[in-house]
């Protein structure tokens, strides 16, 4: 996917003819693939290709976008003119402008590309996983497996002189089990994927072993009584756990909401937010991994961007225009699910580093809590810092031992409360996969930590009758 | 290449492959958005997008592949990927393409225009502007938004069904921020509707305002099981959030408990749940499925009672009965799936006060979060961060916030005997308010900003 330089030139000035003051051209060619196996049965086997490009006007703070599927020179100068009507400066002589010579090397390498592989091949991978599924044991009554693909092709050019090409290539498994006794059902869920071809289920994830996790799972809870609710500590393990520094407060170091005053961590670099035993890190150059990239979608290289060291706030994760509005340069972290949007700041890789404490310890000194061994899904509100989130597998900590497991639980809390609350980290950090979804749509991230503990969260949870 | 010079080139690729059954899905949609922040239009955008799938059926099985490129190219691409995808998958005699046949119900495409730039501008300067100017609490207006969007589509098949469908909706949204003893709270109110005539821009800004002030100086509450009376906008997003239990597909497949209960008494006596395609205040409308089927209005539960489920084509002929019309794409790119139209619960007769007269003592839960993480129709547990209000002595008290509440949706079901009668329409679901005798609640947060 590219757009020749006197083309994207005449584009982006067209933008930039009402007065805005910088213009950006989005463009992307996507090929997606979905194979799903559920009830012993390949019931859907689906391609598509996603087309189009947007292009974006800014004038001070104020943006303007526009979209269309017709990427011909005329199609996107009409396209730039529609942009550009919506501002009403006048028109004047603007410079040519100076393209940036500049290589954008790809350091997430791809051996399988999506559409060179067969459809036979996946479809073997996909059953596979199924049965794994499906066969672990009696009391599983369904599965469902599915095989995600997509192979992003994107070009950026902008008024600043940026040229530039990136593929990102995802390959994912969504893997279900259903539990049932024949009165309730339970479910058992995992996700991997890498930013890699399909080669990857050959290499870094083991389809057999993921399967056999999430059916454990199901089986686990299927057995589990209700969570008691109340208040308590919370041992949180590693992996997937990490989706509590991101709802209770990556979300919140975004510029946009930042950037606004719609944070409650506006204007607090410096200060200590969180207890001095987190460090926590947004890294969007981790080597294949889910949420990495070569360069966002602003066409501004990915870094390793700490934002909190020792619990002391160090940085925010900025994005062009939310960076004019707090007067900061981008870190690289601007994203959008597709060119239907337009970007903002949002996370890639973000983790709580690993720590000193020991593992063992760290629930050995739990008199009555909570292990949160799996996490599901959660979300936050910025401004308040109010957050929640849904524990898909739990087990009672009784006298420092891990118990019987519970099911139903929620954590909720404030972010910069919890952060405060952080009493051991770890040091088993690994990573877990999953879609964030925010105003510039729906992005594959990461998010990880290893095995914390927070010494008090409300728990959600149900009274046995 | 436009959309029928696209249809064309697919049919005949079809018929050089041999390809004899399949249907083509077509969408196009214009959108305008206006955001209006701080006295400047914010943000404005104007999104336009085309999306076509190609279906086709061989030896019982059903490949799909779809695009946004209407190229030559790309239609002999759509034939070839889908019809070669087949070869995977597992043959059911229940896979089909609509015959056609029918008759439709008589329902006109929205004319509606669009709006002109300046108009869409009025309205948003004119939302900041009232919520800035509502209370003195205000300190910030982060969204006044206007939108207005077309959405078309057309199914044309093998069999010859030919159908097009035109919707247009406008949006608002309004979202204000209060500050009060150095507490700050926010709230956010929207409106979809079909014509510029039935918007109401003001009564939009009114209540984000008065929510916004209304959840000032919340504090938690004990952890205990209690009546709950949930606000009707809370019933939506759950109902909205479970609808899933609803449909045959799920239900043959274990992912929903509702499979061998026609006929059973499901829910409390109370509660008639509705899908109406053609609900009279709701811009999407339809009077046919993704499918191609007529689409109807169908009671699922009848005064408790389980009526029926819903089906597409597929489930309903594994399942041994008619479809009924619920074959719904979750976007014009994804397979056939068993949804909704417009589901609402049927309106009760009790006012909210008594309502909170009957709850005596217990919470008015008016905002929850955390469904789309949580709520599971296979299982039906939920467990939701929530805020609203307190109940004592059957009167609506202080505000309260940071507490969880669990439970389960077919539970909630058969416990919700208590409905009151003020209905709300939101988007496709609509629902009263209602009581539930006993919920688990977990709170207690204490933090010095707001303990009172």
């Amino acid at each position: 996917m590219k757009i020749e330089k006197s083309t994207a030139e005449r584009v982006l000035l067209a933008a930039l003819s009402t007065g805005g003051d910088f213009a950006e051209i989005f463009a992307e060619d996507t090929l997606t693939g979905n194979i799903r196996m559920i009830d012993d049965k390949i019931d859907s086997a689906s391609t598509g290709k996603f087309y189009g490009a947007g292009i974006r006007v800014l004038k001070g703070v104020n943006c303007v976008y526009a979209t269309t599927n017709d990427l011909t020179e005329k199609g996107l100068i009409t396209c730039a003119k529609k942009a550009a009507a919506s501002l009403d400066g006048n028109p004047s002589t603007l410079p040519p402008i100076q393209w940036i010579d500049r290589q954008y090397p790809n350091h997430h390498p791809v051996d399988l590309y999506p559409s060179t592989v067969a459809f036979k091949q996946k479809a073997e991978l996909v059953k596979e996983a199924y049965h794994t599924l499906k066969d672990f044991n009696a009391e599983i009554v369904q599965a469902s497996s599915s095989l995600i693909e997509r192979d992003q092709s994107v070009f950026i050019a902008n008024s600043n002189g940026v040229y530039a090409t990136d593929r990102r290539v995802y390959s994912r498994m969504a893997l279900m089990a259903i539990a049932s006794d024949g009165i309730e059902n339970q479910m058992g869920f995992e996700g991997p994927g890498m930013l890699k071809g399909f080669e990857t289920f050959g290499s870094d994830i083991n389809i057999k072993e993921k399967a056999k996790v999430a059916a454990e799972q199901a089986i686990t809870m299927l057995h589990a009584k209700n969570c008691p609710a109340g208040i308590m500590p919370v041992a949180i393990e590693n992996g997937f756990g990490g989706v509590l520094f991101h709802e209770a407060c990556g979300h919140s170091l975004e510029a946009t909401s930042v950037s606004k005053g719609n944070s409650e961590f506006t204007g607090r670099l410096g200060d200590q937010i969180a207890s001095t035993k987190v460090t926590a890190i947004d890294d969007g150059t981790m080597v294949s991994s889910w949420g990495s990239l070569n360069i966002d979608d602003e066409g501004t290289p990915t870094q390793r961007n700490v934002l909190i060291d020792q619990g002391i706030l160090k940085g925010y994760l900025v994005d062009l225009l939310g960076g004019r509005r707090m007067n900061m340069a981008p870190t690289g972290s601007s994203r959008r699910e597709s060119y239907q949007y337009t970007p903002t700041s949002r996370m890639n890789n973000t983790y709580i580093a690993n720590g000193e404490d020991d593992n063992d310890e760290i629930i050995s000194s739990m008199e009555e809590g909570l292990y949160a061994k799996k996490m599901g899904g959660g979300s936050v509100n910025p401004l308040t810092g109010e957050f929640n989130f849904s524990v898909a597998e739990g087990y009672l900590v009784k006298n420092g031992k891990i118990t019987e497991p519970v099911r139903g639980a929620s954590l909720i809390g404030k972010g910069s409360q919890i952060l405060l609350d952080i009493d051991r980290v770890g040091k088993n950090l690994d990573h877990g996969v999953g879609m964030c979804g925010s105003i510039s749509g729906n992005v594959p991230v990461t998010v990880g930590q290893p095995l914390i503990r927070v010494s008090k969260i409300t728990v959600g949870g149900r009274q046995e009758d | 290449m436009n959309y029928q010079e696209f249809k064309e080139t697919i049919i005949e690729t079809a018929k050089s492959l041999g390809v004899d059954t399949y249907d083509l899905f077509y969408v196009h949609g214009d959108s305008i958005s206006v955001y209006v922040y701080d006295n400047v239009v914010d943000n404005f955008s104007s999104n336009t997008h085309t999306g076509i799938c190609f279906r086709c059926l061989i030896d019982g099985k059903m490949g799909l592949s779809h695009t946004q490129l209407l190229s030559r190219e790309e239609a002999h691409r759509l034939v070839k990927d889908a019809s070669e995808s087949t070869e995977i998958l597992s043959t059911t005699s229940d896979s089909q393409i609509y015959k056609g046949g029918a008759t439709y119900p008589p329902l006109a495409s929205s004319t509606e225009e669009a709006p002109s730039v300046e108009t869409l501008k009025e309205i948003a300067f004119s939302m900041e502007s009232r919520a800035k100017n509502a209370d003195s609490r205000i300190i910030s207006v982060p969204y006044s938004i206007a939108e207005f969007s077309s959405h078309e589509e057309a199914i044309y098949n093998s069999y010859g069904v030919d159908l097009k469908n035109r919707q247009t909706t406008y949006t608002i949204v309004s979202e204000v921020v209060v500050e009060e003893n150095g507490q700050k709270k926010d709230a956010l109110e929207y409106q979809t509707c079909g014509t510029l005539d039935e918007l109401t821009p003001n009564t939009i800004v009114d209540k984000a305002v008065t929510r916004a002030i209304s959840t000032l100086g919340g504090s938690s509450v004990a952890s205990e099981k209690i009546p709950v009376v949930f606000e009707n906008k809370v019933v939506c997003s759950l109902l909205g959030a479970f609808s899933s239990v609803f449909s045959g597909d799920a239900a043959r497949k274990g992912m929903s408990l509702l499979g061998d209960k026609i006929g059973n008494e499901i829910a409390a006596p109370s509660i008639t749940i509705t899908d109406d395609p053609l609900y009279s205040k709701s811009p999407y409308r339809s009077a046919f499925d993704d499918e191609g089927v007529p689409a109807f209005k169908k009671n699922i539960i009848e005064n408790g009672v389980l009526k029926t489920l819903l089906y597409d084509l597929e489930s309903a002929s594994a399942v041994g009965v008619e479809t009924t019309g619920n074959g719904r794409k979750a976007s014009y790119s994804s397979g056939i799936n068993v949804m909704p139209f417009n589901l609402y619960m049927q309106s009760g007769t009790l006012t909210l006060d008594e309502l909170f007269h009957k709850a005596e003592n217990g919470l008015f839960v008016t905002g929850v979060k955390g469904l789309h993480a949580s709520a599971n129709a296979a299982t039906g547990d939920f467990s939701l961060e929530a805020n609203g209000f307190i109940i004592q002595n059957g009167k609506q008290g202080r505000p309260v916030e940071q507490f969880t509440i669990a439970g389960n949706f077919y539970e909630f079901l058969q416990s919700a005997q208590t409905i009151g009668n003020d209905f709300f329409f939101q988007d496709t679901v609509g629902a009263p308010s209602l009581l539930i005798d006993k919920m688990d609640i977990a709170g207690g947060i204490t933090n010095e900003e707001d303990t009172k």
